[in-house]
């Protein structure tokens, strides 16, 4: 706990927000104030207006990102400074480093706010050196930052940051699509932070936040735009309350029948080499019809190779994969639309996935190419639209992230394949969200269907799948049910 | 080895652009192209004379045959008049853009888009736009890997594309619709996280690692000069 | 503290970020120009359908930026990393792309046009815009190469541009603005009814008829013969005159001559025709002359000295309604086609 006797640094008054492309008001009306040193936790789901709360705090809504903005924000008994002014004091970093980052290495991404502001050579050489040390990765500084892992990339991002020694760092959701281990890794860099400066006021938007719950000040849940609470003495709560408020589990859905049905997908000793490096060594497995399968295994175990060796969206260089009847092999290619006709396929990022400008194109657009379940399209479409309050037309692009993964699979499992595959549903969902993305994963199951689901999140595997098989360096070294998975990971 | 300024670097591929086209001996060519070759052996610079060149080569040299016969008539078939002229001046004019690529492959194997960057910006280009180049070559294999990932999308969810002008079109528009998305939804961020770092809060920047402009790159710039002007006189002369 | 720059963060971001799209997917377009080069069965060419395709990304940075400059800016840009990602053209995509992005900003020059997104400036800028990697690679590596055939290609290229940089483009940018990617200041006004649109297409496709004709009647009868019935005889004389072949046909001669071009070659072979000194004899050229021009109707122009034409190496030939130079013993250069005024200077 901070001195209570601490100034406002921040002041919020009647702040309202409302994007052209929307028609609600994203942020409405809030009034709060966050004192110098505090750590704030800002919770609420994806679209309850937290990152458009954390734009306008760092200036960037509405002088980079248009939006009607309404009310004041006052920083240092000023509320007209530009975002150039105010990354003197504020700094934010963004949920996916990947867009954030502007050079090609660690160092030249650290320095790059040292370099605008003009620092000596020396001053920059010894910030970067510190900051990295204060996040315990200083062996990162000479790598180049598409060797890393996704932990380490969001841990440099936030090195970036932090390097420009803010007075406010601001952290929007840096873990949301981390692996456990890395997801903990960050957290811990971000409590080391936290207890080292006591001076620093540090806004953290997160779903889950693992161990950094003994390290928190204050929690403030948006809902719907509105601030639904805030409780200025975190720790004052009890275990139990604290626990409540980041509960991030799944219902269990009781899968106790062992499925029996004929072998559906057949893997015979496959082996896959990308760029010089083997991916996948010899893997063989079987899958049966009806059975859900959670694929897991750290960032670059060779998950994804696997998923789309068996979709054929890769080429199998060594071993055989049988679908059903159909086999695929290195002297036996097949297209990966006659592939896609018994496998659905529903890749991780929500936009290399959309083709079309309204929401019924792109719903049929799976079902068009198939000439199958355009009927079936439309019967989702209506639902969808009466369900969410859409139109038929509405473009895509203006849905939620939630709203563009469940439109995701949708669209991917209209033409009724026998299996689904699904790569990292949950990266980036907030819980309500996953929830309902796991009801629908749920209700093609009960249709006598095949899954097979890449994910980080033991939870989800141990109630929802009925199999899971963890990939280390391109082998499996477990393969049977979830239950018994902790002692694995 | 001498690390060679960046920025003398790119005058020199100018230069020997410029030089290319006023040469018109086949023997200074020749000389030429062997320098270029030479020092590409030396510096191992990666570029490989793929099909793609050696097509564009063999068109550059078959136009010249086909349709510009001058000089001595050698043979003629049909319309084709094979002359003397022709068949020097289509060496001539391949011979350039074979010696232009290998120009570029040893510029570009030897200069890291973020030298040239810092140089560029030591000579007096804003460090706005120099910068540019590294966060557009950033961003290249994200959307290089970004194209693989739609493609394959396409593909899954039944796409087939026909090999005629209506498929081309298909392909084209379901390729470049979701990358355009994804470059255009980073557009805010990146700047955010830019400007949030202080990008464009003074006219001139620091460097980490500043490109110097030594004495030797003074010297290799007059040598250039000389070079040129000499290579030019004595293609006058042959 | 910062001024404003012409170029805000966002701009240069999206310039970047284009010409990162744009050069990282040139090995894609140009698979897709094999591809058709393959379909319509020839070697080369035929890929200059796609060559809309590398505009696309200038023309949506304009668009999206509606900044001068933007357009030479991202040609650059996207000219560099093709040039890093080591492309079959090397340091030439530089010039291609530089001029391509120019010819961009200089079709959407007003800042209202960029805004507006109406199809006929932006189907021009990509129709040019495309066509001028046909003029520069002709320029560069192909001179000699018929007209014709430099024409067509480009005229594909226009195509490709117009459809590519314009119709496509456009259609990208609305697309973008529904799905709240980017705005503009000025709304167009209230949906725009569907007959506008249409029309728009119409004149395109009027436009690149007109042109396709238009370049095959150029090739058919103007080119061949303009046809000038006299020559003007002008400059530093005492006596400006106008020329006509029969008045003068007391003086015809023949001569034997070899057309040595760069472009094309004409063995040893009979010319009749006037001397061009008997010709400028009778303008009696002032005394502080040296030079005559001999101007074509096309604007291409020789110089002669007087002393290099006391003789009857060069004289004027009248064929087919036109004029011509032969001059024995010069380069092809020399060899002015279809004159239409002599100069004395």
């Amino acid at each position: 706990m901070r001195s209570e006797s601490s100034k406002a640094i921040v002041d919020v008054r009647g702040l309202s927000v409302k994007y052209a492309s929307r028609d609600n008001f994203s942020v409405k009306n809030i009034s709060f104030s966050i004192k110098k040193g505090e750590f704030v936790w800002l919770a609420g789901n994806s679209a309850s207006g937290k990152s458009t709360l954390m734009n306008c705090l760092s200036g960037f809504i509405p002088h980079i990102i248009p939006a009607e903005v309404n009310g004041k924000i006052i920083f240092r008994g000023r509320d007209d400074m530009s975002p150039l002014q105010l990354s003197r004091h504020i700094t934010m970093v963004h949920q996916d480093p990947e867009t954030q980052f502007c050079t090609e290495n660690v160092e030249d991404e650290i320095a790059f706010g040292l370099e605008n502001r003009k620092l000596s050579g020396r001053k920059m050489d010894k910030r970067i050196q510190t900051t990295l040390e204060d996040l315990n990765c200083s062996e990162l500084r000479h790598r180049k930052l598409h060797t890393l892992s996704g932990g380490e990339k969001q841990k440099v991002a936030i090195a970036s940051m932090l390097a420009l020694n803010p007075e406010v760092l601001i952290l929007d959701e840096p873990t949301s699509n981390l692996d456990p281990k890395s997801m903990n890794d960050v957290l811990t860099a971000i409590e080391n932070v936290s207890r080292k400066s006591e001076e620093l006021t540090i806004i953290l938007a997160e779903h889950r936040i693992g161990g950094l719950v003994d390290q928190l000040d204050r929690v403030l849940k948006l809902d719907n735009g509105k601030i639904s609470k805030d409780i200025l003495d975190f720790q004052s709560l009890n275990s139990d309350e604290k626990t409540k408020l980041s509960d991030y589990s799944y219902p269990d859905y009781q899968r106790k029948v062992k499925p029996a049905g004929k072998t559906i997908l057949r893997l015979e000793k496959i082996s896959m080499t990308l760029g010089g490096n083997k991916i996948l060594k010899n893997i063989s497995l079987q899958v049966k019809a009806g059975e859900i399968v959670a694929i897991m295994g750290r960032n670059g175990s060779g998950k994804t190779t696997l998923v789309k060796a068996i979709s054929g969206l890769l080429e199998v260089q060594k071993g055989k994969v049988h679908i059903s009847d159909m086999v695929m092999e290195s002297s036996n290619k097949i297209p990966p639309y006659k592939v896609g006709e018994k496998i659905g396929f529903v890749f991780q990022n929500p936009n290399h996935q959309i083709f079309e400008n309204t929401l019924k194109e792109e719903m049929l657009f799976g079902p068009k190419n198939f000439s199958k379940g355009i009927a079936k399209g439309k019967r989702k479409l209506q639902r969808m639209t009466s369900q969410e309050n859409l139109d038929e037309t509405t473009h895509p692009h203006t849905l939620s992230f939630g709203q563009k993964r469940r439109l995701n699979i949708y669209s991917s499992s209209l033409h009724d394949p026998d299996i689904m595959i699904i790569d990292e549903p949950f990266s980036g969902q907030d819980h309500q969200n996953a929830l309902m993305i796991a009801d629908i994963m749920d209700d093609y199951w009960k249709k006598g269907k095949t899954l097979l689901v890449v994910t980080h999140d033991i939870d989800f595997a141990k109630r929802f799948c009925t199999r899971a098989i963890v990939l280390k360096r391109g082998k499996t070294v477990y393969d049977g049910v979830p239950n018994k998975l902790k002692e694995v990971v | 080895m001498i690390k060679v300024n960046p920025v003398v670097k790119l005058f020199a591929l100018v230069m020997g652009a410029v030089m290319v086209f006023l040469i018109h001996s086949m023997i200074m060519l020749l000389f030429f192209i062997s320098i270029l070759v030479t020092l590409k052996l030396i510096y191992k610079v990666k570029g490989r004379f793929g099909k793609s060149i050696i097509a564009l080569v063999v068109a550059i040299f078959l136009a010249q045959i086909i349709f510009v016969p001058e000089g001595e008539l050698i043979m003629e078939w049909w319309l084709i008049q094979l002359t003397r002229g022709s068949i020097e001046k289509g060496f001539i004019i391949s011979g350039r853009f074979f010696s232009l690529i290998t120009m570029s492959w040893l510029f570009v194997g030897t200069t890291e888009p973020r030298e040239l960057s810092s140089g560029l910006s030591n000579v007096g280009v804003p460090y706005r736009f120099s910068f540019l180049l590294i966060l557009a070559m950033r961003f290249v294999p994200i959307f290089q890997f970004e194209l693989s990932n739609v493609q394959q999308a396409q593909k899954i969810r039944g796409l087939k594309v026909d090999n005629n002008i209506r498929g081309l079109i298909r392909s084209v528009r379901y390729t470049t619709m979701p990358l355009l998305y994804s470059a255009m939804s980073t557009v805010n961020t990146l700047a955010s996280s830019m400007e949030g770092r202080g990008f464009g809060m003074y006219k001139k920047k620091a460097f980490l690692h500043p490109v110097e402009f030594t004495i030797w790159d003074a010297i290799l710039t007059v040598f250039i000069l000389i070079a040129g002007f000499e290579l030019y006189y004595l293609s006058l002369l042959l | 503290m910062p001024e404003s720059y012409h170029f805000s963060t966002k701009d240069l971001v999206t310039i970047a970020l284009l010409s990162a799209l744009g050069g990282g997917l040139s090995t894609y377009i140009g698979y897709l120009g094999n591809l058709i080069n393959r379909m319509v069965g020839v070697p080369f060419g035929a890929g200059q359908f796609m060559a809309g395709l590398h505009v696309i990304w200038i023309v949506l940075a304009v668009g999206i930026t509606r900044k001068k400059g933007v357009g030479t800016a991202t040609g650059l840009l996207k000219g560099m990393v093709e040039l890093f990602l080591g492309g079959t053209h090397g340091v030439v995509i530089l010039v291609v792309s530089l001029v391509q992005g120019l010819l961009v900003d200089i079709v959407l020059f007003k800042d209202s046009t960029k805004e507006s997104r109406n199809m006929v400036p932006y189907s021009i800028a990509g129709g040019i815009s495309a066509a001028s990697n046909v003029i520069i690679f002709q320029l560069f590596f192909f001179a000699g190469v018929p007209m014709i055939l430099i024409l067509m290609l480009s005229m594909l290229a226009f195509g490709s541009g117009m459809i590519f940089g314009g119709y496509i483009s456009l259609q990208m940018m609305d697309s973008l603005e529904q799905g709240g990617l980017i705005h503009r200041t000025i709304k167009p006004k209230d949906e725009r009814p569907a007959y506008i649109k249409y029309a728009s297409i119409v004149v395109t496709v009027i436009f690149l008829i007109a042109f396709t004709v238009g370049g095959v009647y150029y090739f058919n009868n103007v080119y061949v013969s303009p046809g000038a019935e006299e020559i003007n005889v002008t400059g530093n004389v005492n006596n400006e005159y106008t020329f006509v072949y029969d008045e003068f046909s007391e003086n015809e001669v023949t001569i034997s001559a070899e057309l040595i071009g760069s472009v094309t070659y004409v063995p040893e072979q009979n010319y009749t025709g006037i001397p061009l000194s008997i010709i400028l004899a009778h303008s009696e050229p002032l005394d502080n002359s040296s030079r005559v021009r001999v101007i074509s109707t096309d604007g291409y122009s020789a110089i002669f000295n007087h002393q290099e034409i006391t003789g009857n190496s060069v004289i004027i030939s009248y064929h087919d309604r036109q004029y011509n130079v032969v001059a024995d013993g010069f380069d092809g250069a020399y060899w002015v086609k279809d004159v239409y005024e002599i100069r004395v200077e």
